[in-house]
C-alpha cells in the first residue's frame, strides 16, 4: 500500500501560501480536500510523497510555511507526524 | 456498391457531419471516405466504432481511406444497464466565482476528489478556459491519468486548444469537436456543467 503524508493548515491562506512556496521550491505536492478522517481542520490539504516530506519539513522549520498538522498514512492507518 | 465520400480539403468537423449522413439515410451499406487530415481520420473512425460499424483504415500518399460497412442486422442491444451515465463539462480552470486564485485551488481540490470517487463521469469534457487543464505542467494531470485509468473518457476540445494557441501541449485526453460535445450530452441521463 502506498504511503504518503496529508499537511492540513490553520486556515485557506496558510494553505495557499504553502503550495506556492513548494512550487516555488520545485517540490511536488497535490492539492487534495482535506480527507473526513482528519476532522477541524481547514478544507484544503497537501498530499504529499514520501520523497517529499523531508523537503516540505525543511520548509516548515525555516518558517516558510504555517502547517497545522501533519499527519502519515499508511494504508489503514492515520497518525500524526511531529515536526 | 462500394461508394466515396471524398472530404479531401474538409476540415472536422465536416467530413464527420457527412458520413454521418450518409449512413443515417441508408439501412446498410458501404463507403469509403477519403480524408487528408489524422485529426479528420480519427474522427470519423470514432464515429463508427461509436455506431457499431466496421472500418478498416488505409494510408496512401498523405491521403486516408477510411472503409465503413453498415451491417443490415444490428445487433440488439437487450443488456439493461442499471448504471446512469453522466458527463461532465468543464468550462473554466478554476471552479466557481469570486477569487481565482481561490478558484485555482478548488479545481484542483475537485478534479482529486473526483479521481477517488466512487462515481465516475463516463465523459469528461473540456471546454474554453478548460482545456487549459490537459495540457503539459497542468497541476491535475495524475488526477486525470486516474480517472482514464477507471475508465473515464477525456474529451478536449479543439477550437479551444487552438485558440490558446496550446494544442502542441495536450498531454491527456483526445480532441474533439462541437458535433460529438453536443451528442455526447444529449445523451447522458446527466450532465453537470462547472
Amino acid at each position: 500500500m502506498n504511503k504518503y503524508y496529508v499537511v492540513t493548515f490553520q486556515n485557506t491562506h496558510e494553505a495557499m501560501k504553502a503550495e506556492r512556496e513548494a512550487i516555488k521550491n520545485q517540490i511536488k505536492v497535490v492539492v487534495i480536500p482535506t480527507p473526513t478522517y482528519i476532522t477541524k481542520s481547514c478544507g484544503i490539504s497537501l498530499k504529499i510523497q514520501e520523497e517529499n516530506i523531508q523537503s516540505i519539513i525543511e520548509l516548515i522549520k525555516a518558517d516558510s510555511i504555517k502547517v497545522k498538522e501533519v499527519f502519515v498514512r499508511d494504508g489503514e492507518s492515520v497518525k500524526v507526524v511531529s515536526v | 456498391m462500394n461508394n466515396i465520400i471524398d472530404c479531401k480539403g474538409l476540415q472536422c468537423p465536416m467530413p464527420v457531419v457527412k458520413t454521418k449522413k450518409y449512413f443515417d439515410s441508408v439501412e446498410s451499406g458501404e463507403s469509403t471516405i477519403i480524408v487528408d487530415n489524422l485529426v479528420a481520420k480519427n474522427n470519423v473512425v470514432k464515429l463508427a466504432e461509436g455506431s457499431g460499424y466496421k472500418s478498416i483504415v488505409e494510408e496512401k500518399e498523405d491521403l486516408y481511406f477510411i472503409k465503413i460497412t453498415k451491417e443490415k442486422c444490428e445487433v440488439v442491444n437487450t443488456e439493461i444497464k442499471d448504471e446512469k451515465k453522466f458527463t461532465l463539462l468543464v468550462s473554466t480552470d478554476k471552479l466557481g466565482f469570486g477569487d481565482d486564485k481561490l478558484g485555482d485551488m478548488l479545481m484542483k481540490s475537485y478534479i482529486f476528489a473526483l479521481s477517488e470517487a466512487d462515481l465516475i463521469p463516463n465523459d469528461l469534457l473540456f471546454i474554453n478556459g478548460g482545456v487549459k487543464l490537459t495540457i503539459e505542467d497542468s497541476p491535475v494531470l495524475d488526477s486525470l491519468k486516474k480517472l482514464i485509468s477507471r475508465g473515464t473518457n477525456i474529451l478536449v476540445c479543439g477550437t479551444c486548444l487552438d485558440f490558446f494557441d496550446i494544442k502542441d501541449k495536450l498531454s491527456i485526453g483526445e480532441i474533439t469537436n462541437m458535433y460529438t460535445i453536443v451528442e455526447l450530452m444529449n445523451n447522458a441521463d446527466n450532465t453537470i456543467k462547472l
